[in-house]
């Protein structure tokens, strides 16, 4: 069955795999296609750019926001649906192949992480996971750099901190997935002589600094082969294979090669799986659901055999009739970042300084570390873990104050024109309050699909609108009426404010 | 309809409130819904997460016997002294502490001594308020952060039951309605020990986060954004969990946030909680002190100065002391994954002390009686520490062996067990629980401790001796509060009983 190439569908998958758009961006951006394969290609067809955020110096909370200011402009800012696109996935990566500040000698190795990231993006996983694991900021983060095996096994381990990660979260999984998408605790992935023998094939690379320099030093693989002290390699095993030379960078027994071989019980490359299963819950919904594998199956199929290139994983996902169901179009909750940018970008704020919105006197990269999301400070390497999560009592206030501020912005680089948005009722003195109400709601998507606001939500908002009744129009002849200033900006924010608008 | 189910809860409580003349640890009337004593008791528990996994045996400790050979052997440089004449020099002018903080002899024929770093602690367990319970953990070792924190919150040892044990509780017996707020916790995210759940959470970090967004038509906004979330929280659960879930959070925070915080000036505008941590000037602050005094105030107590747990158990304290209906809470602490540098700057030894100081801080605030300024009226002001149950974890312990020779790099890698502590309430203290798990007999990998106690008799014993849940109700089993074991564990074991440890009477 081909999905149906319309207004809506154009939205949905604005929304999801980029930041949205204003109504006259998403008339244009399905206009452009037949259908949406090819709608799909143009998101997908962005220039891995090579800019680096301004990161440097110690990693205060003052110095990481003007990185996230940075990468914020890049966000909102984005003309191109493809560079918002871009954008979304950089963040999603950020979110799967973690590193945090707060273990950083330097905050550069942030961002030189996140220009990785970058010229990835729609790239090739394996070679990305390659050059992760002698990122900086990665070998800073999960302890590489004190992971040198000793030759004294009596007290000593190599430091297991990456080599379990990379197993865990990055590649594998701890499990291989029952038939829902969910783990199936009888099926392991790996054992924990794995993880042991994976952290004795990670050691060896250094920082060092002054010299910007990262490189693997022999002598600091030390013992790695040598477990008692004799001075003879020790052969290790992994995955039930032997070598007195595993190396996870290629030369001369690839460890990395072993890991993207792997496959389970069904037969199917278990990396793919598991980077499927992850996008799909960042693209499309979580698991686990009925029959959720099968769907998966097909994806790491078509990943394994592209060599691991994500964008014909993505083209697959991003086109698949599933990705349009009501089953996707009702559970996925939006994360800070989301929440912020999208609604920038709905309302129509095309330029930024990446700083305050209204009448807040904090900048949006601090609202949004209120709201759950520090960008470049993860709350531990498994990321961000999404969903629900996100949404508590502390959060929401976070949420509606900034809905507050946004709707209220009437002035200055973030403000929203309220022309546009109300069309031909902007003008009339006396406007239906009811029109008024479908305007914005229209505006900000809630108005079709599974999310559409009810008509008791509708009648509350009108309610609002009216005083309970007592007038029967809004003066919206210009910008500045009062009725403009309480009732139509309240709505805006209300909507904002609402439960369907955390999701999307 | 929302509305209908909450009439219909308060009600019942009223009729579970009426049977608490016979007492807080009423358990069970046969034939009611609505009859333990956790419904209309007034029992509190507080859960202590250390993140990151915590090295249990660098925690509690042994001094003597065969295990301290082992440790000295396993811990070449991360071992801690045994005597007094072993303390770093540094480590006294940092700590101000040189004596061993001895629990004296272990079941297993060895001594042990608590973290030289937490005498405050020790100070609690000496005068019997506290206790250490050895070996805790689940069977089916998982070495994993993640998988192991899923299995602690949700006391199924496979970890895919998906809801956590203390939110089943509240699930049961219709005790909370959907937008009643039982439990807070002091962090960025709902707890998913409390989740899913049908009733409402808190989570926050400052209750000055609970400030609404006031601006222009403050009220009628307030009233029509509670109606816009009770209208999500009534749509199909099955089809749209997130979206009732955010619904009732919504409802919730609107309608209780003005007992926590106004964002006003002076009593009369404060939150019933938020008028507990005004200053002298009416200003709110996270670090301000309380209004009466109180161990829990930076001000008299220097040693909790800057510590993030005793201002997140500050405000517990105004939370309880304010009577708002929350009783269950949870504050957390880390990292303690300490791969590397585990003691380099002490960085372990600070960790423990702040949980020590600011666990005791809160203890004997909750200990003492208190004198309010004029005008504070509804407030608990007795001693309250017979209520209040204090329980840390940590998803696992350390491995046996540190990972490098090199005393400044050196860590441990993720592992098993952990000795818990408990205080408060009822709690027995002045003792161990639990032979202490030999160094040399590890379990199902090489550098892992052998459990002594499956989790799941330690939170049952939480449920049954501290919440009034009958033994019926605990498993483990199908449509019990305790998942089972569906299968012998690797270690050849079988969890079928539920077996209550004594710490609770």
């Amino acid at each position: 069955m081909a999905v149906a190439w319309n207004f809506d569908n154009a939205a949905h998958l604005l929304r999801r795999a980029a930041f949205g758009g204003t109504p006259a961006e998403i008339q244009a951006f399905h206009d452009r296609h037949t259908g949406v394969a090819d709608a799909v290609a143009e998101l997908l067809g962005f220039r891995p750019s090579s800019k680096k955020p301004p990161g440097a110096g110690s990693v205060s909370a003052f110095n990481r926001l003007k990185m996230q200011r940075w990468w914020l402009k890049q966000m909102i800012a984005s003309k191109k649906p493809a560079d918002a696109a871009h954008e979304k996935l950089v963040l999603f990566l950020h979110n799967h192949l973690v590193s945090g500040a707060n273990k950083q000698p330097n905050l550069k190795y942030m961002a030189v992480q996140n220009q990785l990231f970058r010229l990835n993006a729609r790239g090739n996983f394996k070679t990305l996971v390659r050059a992760f694991n002698h990122d900086p900021a990665n070998l800073y983060y999960l302890d590489g750099i004190t992971n040198v095996a000793s030759n004294d096994g009596v007290h000593v381990n190599a430091n297991e901190n990456f080599g379990r990660e990379l197993l865990e979260l990055f590649t594998l999984g701890v499990f291989q997935l029952a038939p829902d998408g969910g783990p199936d605790p009888m099926k392991p992935n790996y054992t924990e002589n794995d993880v042991h023998n994976m952290a004795r094939a990670c050691t060896g690379w250094v920082v060092v600094k002054g010299t910007k320099g990262i490189f693997y030093d022999p002598d600091w693989d030390g013992g790695r082969y040598d477990d008692n002290g004799d001075d003879a390699p020790d052969p290790m095993t992994i995955f039930g294979q032997s070598s007195d030379n595993f190396r996870i960078d290629g030369q001369p027994d690839d460890v990395l090669d072993l890991v993207f071989s792997r496959t389970d019980a069904d037969g199917n490359n278990q990396v793919s799986m598991f980077v499927a299963r992850k996008l799909w819950a960042w693209y499309a919904y979580p698991p686990p659901a009925p029959g959720l594998k099968g769907l998966l199956a097909g994806f790491a199929s078509i990943f394994a055999n592209a060599g691991f290139e994500l964008t014909p994983l993505l083209q697959a996902m991003l086109s698949h009739d599933e990705f349009y169901s009501d089953a996707a179009k009702r559970r996925r909750v939006r994360h800070p970042v989301d929440f912020v940018v999208a609604s920038l970008r709905a309302l129509g704020v095309a330029k930024t300084d990446g700083k305050t919105v209204g009448d807040s006197d904090r900048e949006m990269g601090d609202q949004l570390r209120i709201m759950g999301m520090d960008l470049f400070q993860p709350p531990n390497v498994a990321g961000w873990p999404g969903g629900l999560t996100w949404i508590n009592s502390g959060t929401l206030l976070a949420r509606l104050d900034f809905a507050k501020n946004l709707a209220g912005s009437a002035f200055g680089v973030h403000r929203v024109v309220l022309k546009p948005i109300l069309g031909p009722l902007f003008g009339n003195a006396a406007a239906s309050p009811g029109a008024v109400v479908d305007a914005i709601v229209h505006r900000l998507g809630l108005d079709v699909g599974p999310l559409a606001l009810t008509s008791t939500q509708r009648t509350a908002l009108i309610a609002f609108a009216t005083d309970n009744g007592a007038r029967t129009s809004l003066d919206v002849s210009n910008e500045f009426t009062d009725d403009v200033k309480v009732k139509v900006r309240g709505v805006l924010s209300l909507v904002l404010q609402s439960a369907e608008y955390q999701l999307l | 309809m929302a509305i209908t189910r909450r009439q219909f809860l308060k009600r019942g409580a009223a009729t579970a409130a009426a049977l608490t003349t016979f007492g807080p640890r009423l358990r069970w009337l046969p034939g009611t819904g609505v009859s333990y004593a956790a419904c209309s008791g007034d029992t509190i528990v507080v859960f202590v997460q250390l993140y990151g996994g915590n090295d249990g045996i660098n925690t509690v400790y042994p001094i003597g016997g065969a295990e301290r050979t082992k440790y000295e052997t396993f811990r070449p440089t991360l071992k801690l002294p045994k005597t007094s004449g072993e303390f770093d020099p540094s480590f006294v002018t940092t700590f101000g502490n040189s004596s061993v903080l001895s629990i004296g002899g272990n079941a297993n024929g060895s001594s042990y001594a608590i973290h030289p770093a937490m005498g405050a602690l020790h100070a609690l367990y000496g005068q019997g308020r506290a206790a250490v319970v050895n070996g805790v953990h689940y069977p089916f070792a998982d070495h994993s952060h993640f998988r192991s924190e899923v299995i602690w919150y949700t006391a199924d040892p496979l970890g895919t039951s998906g809801q956590g044990w203390f939110g089943r509780f509240l699930n049961y017996g219709g005790c909370f309605g959907a937008t009643d707020v039982p439990a807070v916790m002091m962090g960025d995210d709902l707890n998913p020990l409390f989740v899913p759940t049908q009733t409402s959470l808190f989570a926050l970090n400052r209750l000055s986060e609970l400030q609404f967004p006031a601006d222009g038509e403050l009220v009628e906004k307030q009233s029509t954004v509670s109606a816009l979330y009770d209208a999500s929280n009534d749509r199909d659960p099955s089809l749209f969990p997130e979206l009732v879930s955010i619904g009732n959070t919504g409802v919730a925070t609107v309608s209780k946030m003005q007992d926590y915080y106004k964002a006003g000036s002076g009593l009369a505008n404060a939150g019933k909680v938020e008028a507990l941590l005004l200053d002298g000037n009416g200003d709110y602050d996270a670090d301000n002190d309380l209004v009466y005094a109180s161990p829990l105030n930076p001000s008299s107590n220097p040693a909790i100065a800057g510590m993030d747990m005793a201002r997140d158990l500050k405000h517990v304290a105004a939370m309880i002391r304010a009577d708002v209906g929350a009783r269950f809470f949870h504050v957390a602490t880390g990292s303690f994954d300490t791969h590397s540098n585990q003691e380099k700057g002490f960085y372990h030894s600070f960790l423990l002390r702040e949980v020590s100081e600011s666990i005791a801080a809160f203890y004997n605030d909750m200990k003492q009686s208190v004198t309010l300024p004029g005008g504070y009226g509804g407030y608990q002001t007795g001693d309250l520490s017979t209520k209040v149950l204090v329980v840390t974890f940590s998803e696992f312990g350390r491995t046996i062996k540190q990972n490098s020779i090199n005393a400044g790099a050196a860590g441990t890698d993720h592992a098993t067990c952990n000795p818990l502590f408990v205080l408060g309430g009822t709690v027995v203290g002045g003792q161990q629980y639990g032979s202490y798990p030999l160094l040399d007999d590890p379990g199902q990998y090489e550098d892992d401790l052998k459990m002594t106690f499956d989790f799941r008799d330690v939170f049952g014993t939480v449920l049954t001796s501290w919440l009034g849940v009958p033994l019926t109700d605990i498993g483990p089993g199908p449509g019990k509060l305790l998942p089972a074991t569906t299968q012998t564990d690797p270690l050849g074991k079988n969890y079928v009983t539920f077996t209550p440890i004594g710490f609770l009477p």
